[in-house]
């Protein structure tokens, strides 16, 4: 495991994982796989695990895509600094997955515009809109149809909370919640 | 083309494209970094069976067996499932495996099912 890696097993409205540093395909692979352990040791239903497992990997690979300082490696792959924890609220059964990594000013548009139009609709509209927009071929680009917002907010128990903070000239950091 | 035979990753499946048994069949996690780069020659070869291969007297099986994949996986679905519809070809069986308790998989199910109601996609527990 990467040395940046941190993990706390206390699950009692704590952290139970948390990780700063570079993340690659690899480590997402072992963070994910490492989550998934911890949810099924934590008595997580089938459904909840994959919801919290899949929001995890959509959340990792929008930053690998999309971030800032995002690295270009061999094979058309990358790696990128960011951090996130994940934690479980007891009272609730909610796990809630924060992260945070470095956009571009002209990046915080698109998201607020994406997270914003789809944040009031509910799952029967969500499910909908999944399958227009993978059929229609609009917005479509290397990277998918623009999925990844949708799938997170139909599988979030709550709106996905942004926040955006001035970090240096057309530099932000992206802060993003997750409640599943 | 020859077939494709691909073994699972810790976040790619099992891919068989089988022209022979006329067999296709996906299974296990699909998240790849470069999920279109993954699939892209996946879609080709299907376009080329369902153009140059099928036999109207050979059934062809289509098994989806995924458990954990990504949206841009998701949107790859409907592209194969797009592919098989645009096929018009009648011998065709497809299935979509989950778990009983997985209310996602069945979910996704229904989805794919609705959107393709000609091409008569079979639930099926595990």
């Amino acid at each position: 495991m990467n040395n940046d890696l941190k993990v706390c097993i206390q699950i009692d409205d704590k952290t139970i994982y948390e990780f700063s540093g570079k993340i690659d395909e690899q480590i997402m692979v072992q963070s994910a796989n490492h989550i998934e352990k911890l949810l099924i040791n934590n008595g997580a239903k089938i459904d909840k695990i994959q919801n919290v497992f899949e929001l995890f990997i959509e959340t990792i690979q929008n930053m690998l895509n999309y971030a800032y300082n995002s690295m270009k490696l061999e094979n058309n792959k990358r790696k990128v600094f960011c951090n996130f924890t994940l934690s479980y609220f007891t009272a609730n059964n909610l796990y809630i997955l924060d992260s945070c990594n470095f956009i571009t000013v002209d990046q915080k548009k698109v998201i607020k515009h994406k997270v914003n139009s789809i944040k009031d609709l509910d799952d029967a509209s969500l499910r909908k809109l999944i399958r227009q927009k993978s059929r229609s071929k609009v917005d479509h680009h290397e990277k998918g149809a623009g999925l990844g917002y949708i799938i997170m907010t139909r599988r979030s128990s709550s709106p996905i909370e942004i926040q955006f903070i001035p970090y240096k000239k057309n530099i932000l950091k992206y802060k993003q919640r997750l409640t599943i | 083309m020859d077939n494709i035979f691909l073994e699972k990753s810790d976040n790619s499946p099992k891919v068989i494209m089988d022209k022979n048994n006329a067999l296709i069949e996906f299974e296990g996690r699909s998240y790849p970094e470069n999920t279109f780069a993954f699939y892209r020659p996946i879609t080709e070869w299907l376009k080329w069976y369902f153009k140059f291969h099928t036999q109207p007297t050979t059934a062809t099986t289509i098994n989806f067996k995924l458990v954990y994949f990504n949206s841009a996986t998701t949107q790859i679905i409907f592209e194969i499932l797009d592919i098989v519809e645009e096929a018009n070809n009648k011998n065709i069986k497809i299935n979509w495996f989950y778990k009983e308790e997985n209310k996602n998989g069945f979910e996704d199910y229904e989805d794919y099912a609705e959107e393709f109601p000609r091409l008569n996609i079979e639930a099926i527990v595990v």
